[in-house]
This record gives C-alpha cells, sequence and structure tokens, in this order.
C-alpha cells in the first residue's frame, strides 16, 4: 500500500506539471531578460515566498515531525516542539 | 553645465516631483492613474493567519499568528511576527507499543511537570503516547536596509518561550544584486540560543526511568537503581549559514538554489523521550524504561532547489526538492510542488503536493535488547529519527478583495508512515484561513 | 494642410484599428473588443482630442494661443485654464532638469538645420540667437505670460504625449476591452487584451528602412514614449551632432543617445523621463538607471 502510494504521489506530480523543457518558450529557456520585461516576475505569486503566513505555519509542522529541516533561508526562532 | 554638477535633489524625487507635475495637468478628468500613485507613499502591510492541526488521537495545535510589514521608505523595512500556540495533545515517547498479549505494564511518571499519565498495570493502555499541554509565544523583527544600490542587508532578533522552552537568537543576510538585477546571490549567518528545562531538571541520558517489579530477569548491566533526574536546565546553542543564487532564467520563470550549513552543540538530547529495554525472551516484553541520549553535536547540511514558473496567465507553478544530510546519519529527500490556478480575475485554487523521506540516524533504535552485554554511548527511539516518509495533499482557495486585501483559507491531510519503529501511520489535518491588507 | 487625411477602421486579426493623422504623424488606436460601434465611437473621440489639441497647440497655426503668445511683442497675454495648466507644467520641468528643459529653445532651429550635412552654425550665429531663449525670462504667473519680443514658445515636445493620454483618460468610461492608443510612436495601454496578454509593442530603429526590431515591451498598462530622432543629425569632421540642443550653449548635447525609449504610468511622464534622459547626453543611461525606469537607449 505504502509503495503504491508513493507511485500514484510521483505520478501526479508527473500529470500536474505543464511541460517543461529547455527549449525556446519553455519553462527552463534562458533569455537575458531587460528590465522591462519583468512585469511578470513582480507579481505577488511569482515570489520565491509568496505565501510568509502558510510558510512558516508548515516549517513549524515539519520541523516538530521530521528531522530534516531548513534549506530555504535562515532565522525565525526555534521551538521545542514535541 | 552637467546636472551631475548640481545635485539638489535626488534622482527619485526628481522622479515623483515628475509623477505629480504630470498629474497635475491630467487631473483635471480624475486620472485613475494618478490616484493610484499617491498609494505608493509607505505601504504597511499585516498579515492575520489563524491555523489549526489536528492528528487524530494525538496532539492539537492552535496557532494565530500576527504579520507586520512597515515600509519606511528608501526601499527600508521594518517586519515582526507575533505568534502565539497552545498544544494539547499525546506524543509517541519512544517506547515500544505493547503488543495484544502483554499484560503488564511499567508504571511511568513523565521527566516533568506537565500533566502527568501513570497507567496501573493490568492496562497496557497508551503508556507508549506522553500528555502535555502547551502555549507558546513568540516574538521576531527584523530590519531590512539597502546598503548601495545593488546591495541590501537585512538583521533580525527572534524570541519565543513555552512552559519548559525558551530560545532567543539573531541573524544577518546580505543580498547582492548583479546582472542587471536578473542574478542575486544571498549570504546569512544566524545564531540561535535555545534552553529545555523540564519542571523537575533533564535526566542522566540513558539513566533508568523505571523497571518491570515482575521482570524475572535484569540486563547484567543494570540493577534497578532509578536516576532521579535532575541536572539542571539543557542549554542548546545553533548556528546556521546560508549561501545561495537566485536567478531570473526568462521572463516567466525564476530559480533559487541554496546551499545550508549548520551545527548544533549543547543538549540535543529530548528529555521527555524514552527508549525502552526489551527481552526477547520474554515475547518482547519491557522489562526497563531508560531515558534517551543524543550526542550534543550535530552537522547538518542541506542543499534546496526552488522554481518558480508561469506557465501561462492564470497557471503558475512552484516546485521545490532538498536533500539533507547530517553527521547523525540521516539523509532525508523532500519535493514540493505546488499548482496555482487563477480561475477567475481575483480568484484562485492551488492544490499542493509534498512527499518527504528520511533515513533513520545512527544511534536509532526502536527499543534496547536486554540481553547486549553493555549499553550504547547514544540511543534514541524517537520516531522522528527514524526512517519515515511523509505525504502531504493540499488545496488552497484564495481572493483578492477590493484593491487592498486578500483572503485565503487551505486544507491539508497529512500522512506520515513508518519503517524503523512499530507505530501506526500517523494522519493529521490541517486548516488554515489568512487575511492580508495594505494600507 | 488643407488635406484632410481620412479616418479608417478596420478589423484585423481579433482587434479592431482606427487610423488617422495628427500632430504631424500617424496615429493608431488598437482596441480589443468586438463591438464595431464602440470601436467607432472610441476612434471618433481620440482623433477628435488629437485634433483639438493640434490645432490650440500647434506652432504651425495662425489662429490659436500659441500664435498669439509668440506675436505679442511683448504685450502679457491671458490664457486659458488647459494652456495654464501646461505652462506650469513646462514651468516645473524646466526646475526639475535644472534649465535643461526650455520651451522657449524653439527659436535655435533658425541656425541649426538638421539635414543630415555639415553646415554647422558659427559661434556668433549662436549666440545672436540664443539671446531670445531663457524660460526665466518669462514672466507667467496667475495665467498671464508676459515675453520679450522676439521670444517663442513651443508646446511640441509635450503636445503630443497630452494628446495621448487626454485621449486615454477620454476614453477610459467607455472601453470594455483593452486598448492601445499610439500616436506615432507614443503609446498608452488602457487594460491588458481579454485574455489577460499584455501589448507587445516592438521598438525599431528609425535609421533602418525595413523596421530592424531592437526591443520588445510588454505593456499591460501604461506609458511608452520616444524621444530623439536618429534622422536629424549634422556631421562634421566626423562628428555627429544630434538635433537635442543645449538651450543654455545653443549648442547639441555631446553624446546624446540618438534616441530613447522609456516606460511609465502615463505617456507625459515617460515622455519627459526620455527627455531628461536625452538632455544628460553620455548620461542618459545612467541617469534612468538612477531612477529606476524601463528604458531602451539608442
Amino acid at each position: 500500500m505504502r509503495i503504491l502510494l508513493r507511485y500514484i504521489f510521483l505520478f501526479s506530480f508527473l500529470l500536474l506539471s505543464g511541460c517543461s523543457t529547455l527549449k525556446p518558450g519553455g519553462m527552463f529557456a534562458i533569455d537575458d531578460v531587460k528590465p522591462w520585461h519583468k512585469a511578470l516576475l513582480a507579481e505577488e505569486r511569482m515570489q520565491l515566498n509568496p505565501y510568509p503566513l502558510e510558510n512558516s505555519a508548515d516549517q513549524k509542522v515539519y520541523y516538530s515531525r521530521e528531522s530534516a529541516n531548513g534549506g530555504q533561508g535562515i532565522g525565525g526562532g526555534g521551538c521545542g516542539c514535541n | 553645465m552637467q546636472l551631475k554638477d548640481k545635485k539638489l535633489q535626488s534622482k527619485p524625487t526628481v522622479r515623483s516631483a515628475l509623477m505629480i507635475a504630470t498629474c497635475t495637468v491630467l487631473s483635471g478628468s480624475l486620472s485613475p492613474v494618478c490616484a493610484a500613485e499617491e498609494d505608493d507613499g509607505s505601504l504597511s502591510k499585516v498579515g492575520l493567519s489563524t491555523f489549526y492541526y489536528s492528528e487524530e488521537d494525538r496532539v492539537s495545535v492552535n496557532t494565530t499568528h500576527v504579520a507586520i510589514e512597515n515600509d519606511l521608505g528608501d526601499e527600508s523595512f521594518l517586519r515582526a511576527n507575533f505568534i502565539y500556540d497552545t498544544i494539547t495533545g499525546a506524543s509517541p515517547n519512544g517506547r515500544i507499543v505493547p503488543s495484544e498479549q502483554s499484560g503488564s505494564s511499567i508504571p511511568f511518571t513523565s521527566a516533568s511537570g506537565f500533566s502527568i499519565s501513570v497507567n496501573d498495570t493490568g492496562s497496557a493502555g497508551n503508556r507508549w503516547l506522553t500528555e502535555f499541554t502547551d502555549k507558546r509565544a513568540a516574538i521576531d523583527l527584523s530590519l531590512e536596509k539597502p546598503i548601495t544600490r545593488t546591495l541590501k542587508g537585512i538583521i533580525e532578533g527572534s524570541f519565543s518561550s513555552e512552559n519548559d522552552f525558551t530560545s532567543y537568537g539573531g541573524a544577518g543576510t546580505v543580498a547582492w544584486d548583479l546582472n542587471q538585477r536578473n542574478t542575486t546571490i544571498t549570504g546569512g549567518l544566524a545564531l540561535l540560543n535555545e534552553i529545555v528545562s523540564p519542571g523537575s531538571g533533564t535526566p542522566l541520558g540513558l539513566g533508568i526511568s523505571n523497571c518491570a517489579e515482575t521482570a524475572p530477569a535484569l540486563p547484567d548491566w543494570e540493577t534497578c537503581n532509578i536516576t532521579v533526574p535532575r541536572y539542571g536546565d539543557g542549554h542548546k546553542r545553533v548556528f546556521d549559514g546560508v549561501i545561495g543564487v537566485t536567478q531570473v532564467l526568462n521572463q516567466r520563470t525564476v530559480t533559487q538554489l541554496n546551499y545550508s550549513h549548520g551545527v548544533s552543540l549543547g543538549y540535543l538530547t529530548d528529555p521527555y523521550k524514552l527508549i525502552s529495554v526489551v527481552d526477547y525472551t520474554l515475547d518482547g516484553e519491557e522489562v526497563m524504561i531508560l531515558y534517551e541520549n543524543r550526542p550534543d553535536r550535530r552537522t547538518r547540511n542541506s542543499l534546496y532547489w526552488k522554481t518558480v514558473s508561469q506557465l501561462s496567465p492564470k497557471k503558475v507553478v512552484d516546485f521545490s526538492y532538498r536533500y539533507f544530510w547530517d553527521d547523525w546519519g540521516i539523509t532525508s529527500h523532500t519535493v514540493d510542488y505546488k499548482y496555482r490556478y487563477d480561475y477567475a480575475p481575483k480568484s484562485y485554487l492551488q492544490p499542493h503536493l509534498r512527499y518527504n523521506m528520511q533515513s533513520s540516524a545512527d544511534f536509532f533504535q526502536q527499543a534496547i535488547d536486554a540481553s547486549v552485554t553493555g549499553l550504547p554511548q547514544y540511543a534514541s527511539a524517537d520516531y522522528r529519527l527514524g526512517k519515515l516518509a511523509t505525504y502531504s495533499f493540499g488545496m488552497k482557495y484564495g481572493k483578492e478583495l477590493g484593491v487592498n486585501g486578500s483572503f485565503a483559507m487551505r486544507a491539508e491531510y497529512i500522512i506520515q508512515s513508518y519503517r524503523g519503529v512499530d507505530l501506526p501511520d500517523m494522519r493529521a489535518l490541517v486548516y488554515q484561513g489568512t487575511f492580508t491588507f495594505k494600507f | 494642410m488643407n488635406e484632410v487625411e481620412p479616418v479608417t477602421l478596420e478589423r484585423h486579426n481579433d482587434l479592431w484599428v482606427g487610423r488617422f493623422s495628427a500632430m504631424a504623424s500617424p496615429c493608431e488606436l488598437l482596441m480589443d473588443t468586438p463591438d464595431k460601434a464602440l470601436a467607432s465611437r472610441l476612434l471618433s473621440i481620440s482623433s477628435h482630442e488629437a485634433k483639438r489639441i493640434e490645432q490650440k497647440f500647434s506652432r504651425y497655426r495662425d489662429d490659436n494661443i500659441i500664435f498669439k503668445i509668440n506675436n505679442a511683442a511683448g504685450q502679457p497675454v491671458q490664457v486659458d485654464p488647459e494652456t495654464a495648466l501646461l505652462l506650469t507644467y513646462a514651468d516645473q520641468c524646466y526646475q526639475l532638469s535644472d534649465g535643461r528643459f526650455d520651451i522657449t529653445s524653439g527659436v535655435l532651429r533658425e541656425v541649426w538645420r538638421f539635414d543630415g550635412s555639415d553646415r554647422i552654425p558659427s559661434i556668433t550665429a549662436v549666440e545672436m540667437v540664443l539671446s531670445r531663449v531663457g524660460w526665466p525670462k518669462v514672466e507667467w504667473h496667475s495665467s498671464i505670460l508676459k515675453m520679450e519680443r522676439g521670444m517663442e514658445i513651443d508646446l511640441g515636445g509635450i503636445g503630443k504625449e497630452y494628446a495621448v493620454d487626454r485621449a486615454a483618460l477620454l476614453i477610459r468610461p467607455h472601453i470594455q476591452g483593452g486598448v492601445l492608443i499610439n500616436f506615432g510612436g507614443d503609446l498608452c495601454a488602457l487594460g491588458t487584451r481579454s485574455d489577460g496578454r499584455a501589448w507587445e509593442i516592438a521598438i525599431e530603429d528609425p535609421a533602418c528602412g525595413d523596421k530592424k526590431q531592437l526591443g520588445l515591451v510588454s505593456l499591460k498598462t501604461g506609458a511608452v514614449a520616444t524621444s530623439g530622432d536618429a534622422r536629424r543629425y549634422l556631421i562634421k569632421d566626423g562628428v555627429r551632432y544630434g538635433h537635442i540642443l543645449d538651450p543654455v550653449t545653443g549648442w547639441p548635447i555631446p553624446g546624446a543617445p540618438r534616441s530613447v525609449t522609456t516606460v511609465a504610468s502615463t505617456c507625459m511622464e515617460a515622455g519627459m523621463l526620455s527627455t531628461f534622459a536625452i538632455l544628460e547626453g553620455g548620461g542618459a543611461e545612467a541617469f534612468l538607471k538612477e531612477l529606476e525606469v524601463e528604458f531602451l537607449c539608442l
């Protein structure tokens, strides 16, 4: 059951993704972006931490239930999460 | 005669003066553009969140979070977070889960001034869980200021306090923009001081908490000298550093790679966690309970990669991968995926998937075999150090309210399953509602 | 001057495109709406406003307030509120540019003819004309303007952008989808296109006849304006004299880019920012970067 769950999980990642290739126009296409082309990147939903209230709540949940922590940045406080 | 010779006003002032002059000419017809310009003075943002986490039969947490961001002008910001948690419930304490047959149960008192759960003999009950109630208040403040046109710095301080735990610390980060601000290099250092103060002190690592009264044989290495815990508070110092690169790949995509390295020193053991000594010749019956013991040093590393990309005006994907490894033998992979779909101009739905797996710590063991000739130096049966996998499935709904506000609510379902510990899967639900507004 | 250029309205791809001629430029209106009657109404409003402003502020006419001011021979002239707003604006731009944007500098064209030849004026000629230049010499307050005989004001540096913004204001209450106003390269976008896409605007090198594209601006709302003109210049002894003149010295601004395109929230602001940038000469790019304006310099 667990193995099946894992496969369903990984498979659904692929299904929900859009196309992500290196070809021009694809997600990872590398362009030299001029300052006047940054309108999309300035949107709130395009930020690297767009939902800080949710992110901080999730980090506490996973900090108290898993051993691997951090990665996104530093700071915030500690908690004696049981 | 160049403009540079007479720097009467700073350049951004020229820009805003020009904007005002233009709007004066056009304001006869109440240009909405001009009305909007006035708002760009100094905006403050306030975020409110109420969060409820509930594990099936175990811990529940209720959190209120207020976040304030004050724009001080000149690209400087002052930020504050106030967080208040209430935690109740029961958590696995590391003792083995009794099998059906096992009738006896060692009376057990918790190591601190929490609400105690004492089990009588006869009912195995939930001896492998410890109940507690806790309230936690935390505050952090940070100041972001530009140093030069392409360099900015952030300093922050944090403080948090619970019944038996206090932490305080500070961090500093710098961010350097290059390449027409398409590349940003960040570096940060943080220091955190944590103090664990269980009600009656911290126990001796691998000291005896209690023994079975009717156990036929105790291990060679122990007579049942119950250790009364009572060292003082446990002190822990944590150092963390991170370096990262953020790169704009194209008009719709930005990606970030961070490497973090941290060292934790001091009292890293959990004073409430226990480890059972089990006699396998007696059908796995628990004969003793010991306090756990962890090393007094831990070095942690992680590599974190995140990409945010707009596939179309309505679709944004946000996915990240983290690889973690430390010197306790734990390695972990975490994949997180969010897909935001703006089905209407001001509303969106965002499904979320997260998968995390970790290997167990070197000194992790579910129980100590009574027949071993000597105790290991370190041992812990805390399921969080064992081999496990966490699956999260969530859905979020968000909506913009007018020009200045937004609202969102989400629900998540989390399943954690264990490989190294004989514990049933943990299932939890998360509900969170957030409001943000600018003024 | 008596020819009336036709006003046309055509369906092109999924847009209504209206075209007309005003202020010596081809003007067009791109409208993202299926409603032809609405497109026609918007076109009518815009073209009438553009022609009204041309008629009122063009220095080539003899029947408007500009002619009256330029031929007042030292006598005070009372101006209407709209003209007063523009003159106040010109005054503020003079201050903000430390004297380099000056609407009285038009008379310098009498000695400078930018026809690609090598005929640059003599220093004496320039100095003689320079005595008739200088906004501080103009008395301007409470809607009354008084200028010395021989001085002239020219609103050509503001007029087209003002027309774009005025047209935008007038059509804004009527539009349902996105509209792009383009008066000879000075643009304003009102609302995005119906599917949320931005307007894609190509910046061309005017010196290249085959319209080679140099840059692409993605505009959701806001305005784009261009200053400069690569075709108007003089060359002598290998030195290129661009046609933007410093009103203080009477000579072209050294090192000025051939043209500057900027993006801002209104066309007037974008136009003035690009003008200020050109007036910075060689420091144009640094100037715009410091103000954090989106731009393209040629």
